[in-house]
């Protein structure tokens, strides 16, 4: 449980510095610099892969990582290259904005809320009731940064994180929120 | 079109340009990642796989260009070939080098795959046929169509 609220805690803080740089600095910028943490990451995995020691990497894994994974940073590849596909594919600033806080606080609060959780959602055999709600709850400052359209959005991204899809939900949501914002 | 784009779009380097433009030709473009494929994967399954891939990116590529209708940066700026017909983002020729790169990413070679795939998003750039915006797309698309690859054709 202490492993996943760092694990949390961390995906949240990088969703609002991600928030913070597109204000200031604008979308290409973000961009940028999120490309380049991801091609950085990879180098990283390639080292792991190859079974070289990296401190600050081993540092992360052994204490924020997921135990059954793909590959060393492969949930945290899929939220950084989720993370660069609303920076790239938003229409403005705002619904890019909006929909990162979505991302970063929603999914966020849902996996530490759904670990509690009772009742399971009847489309999925892994996620509960208790999360769906803390992702919807949780989500909600997003109207702040996007108006009104964050309200469908927030619903139809918290039933995406529900479904048991194969894919990862930090690529699954980006790609339904910003299809959604295109629709509104 | 941003500043960063306009940047590189100004340079100028005779030999970076002629790699560059033989670099923007679909034929050699594809013949160079088959042949780099070819040379540095020695399994079959997995050279199918990766060709899987790269298509899927292409066509992932084009269909969101005709989704998104981005203009290309060369209709109000000069380029330094003709400007292409179609629309701009996402880069085709990005989204397949990247697909290729994350190919090798448990690999010893990997840092040169990274290396081409970052001189071709670069290469259009500078050519001022796409802006970063569109060549850093590309860079999302590649994930995915490995990603896709990886649930249609799932081993049995």
């Amino acid at each position: 449980m202490k492993r996943e609220i760092g694990r949390q805690l961390i995906h949240l803080i990088i969703g609002i510095a991600v928030i913070a740089s597109l204000f200031i600095f604008g979308q290409t910028i973000t961009a940028l610099i999120i490309a380049g943490v991801l091609l950085a990451g990879t180098l990283i995995i390639n080292w792991k892969m190859l079974g070289s020691k990296v401190p600050i990497a081993d540092w992360f894994h052994e204490r924020f990582e997921r135990k059954a994974q793909r590959m060393p940073g492969y949930g945290s590849a899929w939220y950084v290259i989720g993370l660069l596909f609303i920076v790239l594919f938003s229409k403005d600033l705002n619904t890019a904005g909006g929909i990162v806080f979505i991302l970063a606080s929603g999914d966020a609060f849902s996996t530490l809320f759904g670990l509690h959780g009772k009742r399971k959602l009847p489309y999925s055999k892994k996620k509960t009731f208790e999360g769906t709600v803390a992702f919807m709850v949780f989500s909600l400052p997003a109207y702040l940064i996007m108006g009104p359209t964050a309200i469908p959005i927030i619903a139809l991204a918290a039933f995406v994180e529900g479904l048991p899809f194969a894919y990862d939900d930090n690529i699954t949501i980006p790609i339904a929120c910003i299809f959604l914002s295109y629709i509104l | 079109m941003d500043p960063i784009s306009v940047a590189i779009a100004s340079l100028n380097f005779p030999i970076v340009t002629d790699v560059s433009i033989l670099l923007d030709s679909t034929l050699f473009f594809g013949v160079c990642l088959l042949a780099l494929l070819a040379f540095f994967e020695p399994r079959n399954d997995k050279r199918l796989k990766v060709v899987r891939v790269m298509v899927l990116a292409f066509i992932l590529a084009i269909s969101l260009k005709e989704i998104m209708k981005v203009q290309r940066p060369c209709i109000e700026f000069p380029a330094k070939i003709p400007c292409p017909e179609d629309y701009s983002f996402p880069s085709s020729h990005a989204a397949v080098a990247f697909a290729l790169m994350i190919a090798f990413i448990n690999k010893p070679t990997y840092p040169f795959f990274i290396a081409f795939a970052i001189f071709i998003a670069f290469s259009r750039v500078y050519l001022g046929v796409h802006t970063v915006d569109d060549v850093l797309a590309g860079l999302v698309i590649a994930p995915i169509a490995y990603q896709l690859v990886d649930l249609l054709w799932k081993k049995k």
